[in-house]
């Protein structure tokens, strides 16, 4: 390759060796390499492109993919640890019912759940139920059942003693109208006098009943008595129980 | 710009003619990019792949080529800065200096199959592998392309004074690196 006049003579002022050099390349190229280049390089543009619209068209993501991304992989993680857990427990205790199905065989009716919602609130905006407190009769009740019970105790022990070393204290109490008595005590009186439990406490009843061994004396006496003793006995000593206290007292 | 590319260029404009307009343009300048890329990456395979993305560059660029510089200018633009990139890549990859990047290309060129130490020209090969990479680039687009400065400038964006300096520089050296091989 002869080089240009001017080139030559611009070597010449520098260096007279490399202005005697011949200015073709040593290297060698593939026989036929320029005839397919043009070929090769539209093959790797065309490949490319395609390529390029191929990722563009297959490699999408839905929109909003990535900011939902962290919670649903941490749903996911949670759901998964929690179903590993139950599946080992149920592996233990009871295999077969791994192999079940866990999916709802019931159905509900369509749109139930988007409709839930709202009638739970319209209930909620209904009136609410009235309240009303039971503190205050709750005590009274206390203090009236309280009442009663003493009102009974007492009553009762004086209705049903037979003790002769009771009766000058009956006799005291005779023509005394406990309920009406007791309605005139104020409720203050009455738990001061509640509260001490030695007022509560009613009489021994030992004191009403025969000892065991005059139950045994007056069984035997009656085994031996024979009917007519008794319908005599009877015909003198069955009037009532008041009155016969009340003539043996005169 | 001269006639032809102009008329290239429209064809390239049009989808009907883009790919025959663009091979056109491939086979006017395959041959002078690649031997300008060739001497500075030395290796046949790195200058193929060098210059197939060459044009592959050109191919998705010039649709908004400015018709106001020449083809040819930036074609060898592009083509230098692949270049010199490729070379640069290499560097980092190796993890060695540039000046072990050049021993390597003289040592690529020593074992090429058509090697011969006592022509001239294959020693003035080895030397250019001396150079510093923008006084190698210069050189060769002068010695080997009997580029003007004028439009050595437009392509390397350096003053024609800059570049005169950096020839007569390169020549001096490898005329002394002839002489002592």
């Amino acid at each position: 390759m002869e080089k240009r006049p001017d080139i030559i003579l611009e070597l010449q002022e520098i260096s007279q060796l490399l202005a005697g050099i011949s200015a073709e390349t040593p290297f060698r190229v593939p026989d036929g390499y320029f005839a397919q280049f043009p070929e090769t390089v539209l093959d790797t543009i065309q490949t490319e492109t395609f390529l390029a619209n191929a990722s563009a068209e297959t490699l999408r993501v839905p929109l909003g993919y990535f900011e939902g991304l962290s919670t649903s992989i941490m749903d996911k993680i949670t759901t998964v640890s929690t179903e590993t857990e139950v599946a080992s427990e149920l592996n233990e205790v009871a295999p077969l019912l791994n192999t079940i199905s866990r999916e709802e065989i019931y159905t509900v009716p369509q749109g139930y759940f988007d409709t839930i919602d709202f009638a739970v609130s319209a209930q909620s905006e209904k009136q609410p139920a009235k309240v009303i407190t039971l503190r205050i009769a709750r005590k009274w009740m206390q203090y009236a059942a309280a009442a009663l019970v003493a009102g009974v105790l007492v009553t009762g022990a004086f209705l049903y003693t037979d003790n002769n070393s009771n009766l000058l204290e009956n006799e005291q109490y005779t023509g005394l109208d406990a309920p009406s008595g007791l309605n005139k005590v104020s409720e203050d009186e009455l738990v001061s006098y509640l509260d001490n439990p030695e007022h509560i406490t009613a009489a021994p009843a030992t004191s009403l009943l025969a000892s065991d061994d005059e139950l045994k004396e007056v069984k035997n006496t009656i085994r031996q008595l024979s009917d007519e003793e008794l319908n005599q006995y009877l015909q003198d000593y069955g009037e009532p129980f008041e009155s016969a206290a009340a003539t043996e007292k005169e | 710009m001269h006639a032809d590319d102009k008329e290239l260029l429209h064809q390239f404009q049009n989808t009907a003619t883009k790919e025959r307009a663009f091979t056109a343009i491939i086979k006017k300048y395959q041959e002078k990019l690649y031997w300008h890329i060739r001497r500075l990456v030395v290796d046949h395979d790195d200058a193929n792949d060098v210059l197939q993305n060459v044009f592959i560059k050109v191919w998705k660029g010039l649709e908004n080529f400015r018709e106001d510089s020449q083809l040819y200018t930036w074609l060898y633009r592009i083509g230098t800065n692949e270049g010199l990139t490729f070379l640069e890549q290499q560097k980092k990859r190796s993890t060695v200096s540039l000046g072990d990047v050049e021993m390597g290309l003289s040592n690529k060129i020593k074992s090429d199959s058509n090697f011969d130490a006592n022509k001239l020209e294959w020693r003035l090969q080895v030397a250019i592998q001396q150079l510093p990479e923008k006084q190698r680039v210069v050189f060769n687009l002068r010695y080997y392309d009997e580029m003007p400065y004028q439009e050595m400038s437009r392509i390397l964006e350096t003053s024609e004074g800059a570049l005169k300096a950096s020839y007569h520089h390169a020549a001096k050296k490898i005329e002394e690196f002839i002489k002592n091989y």
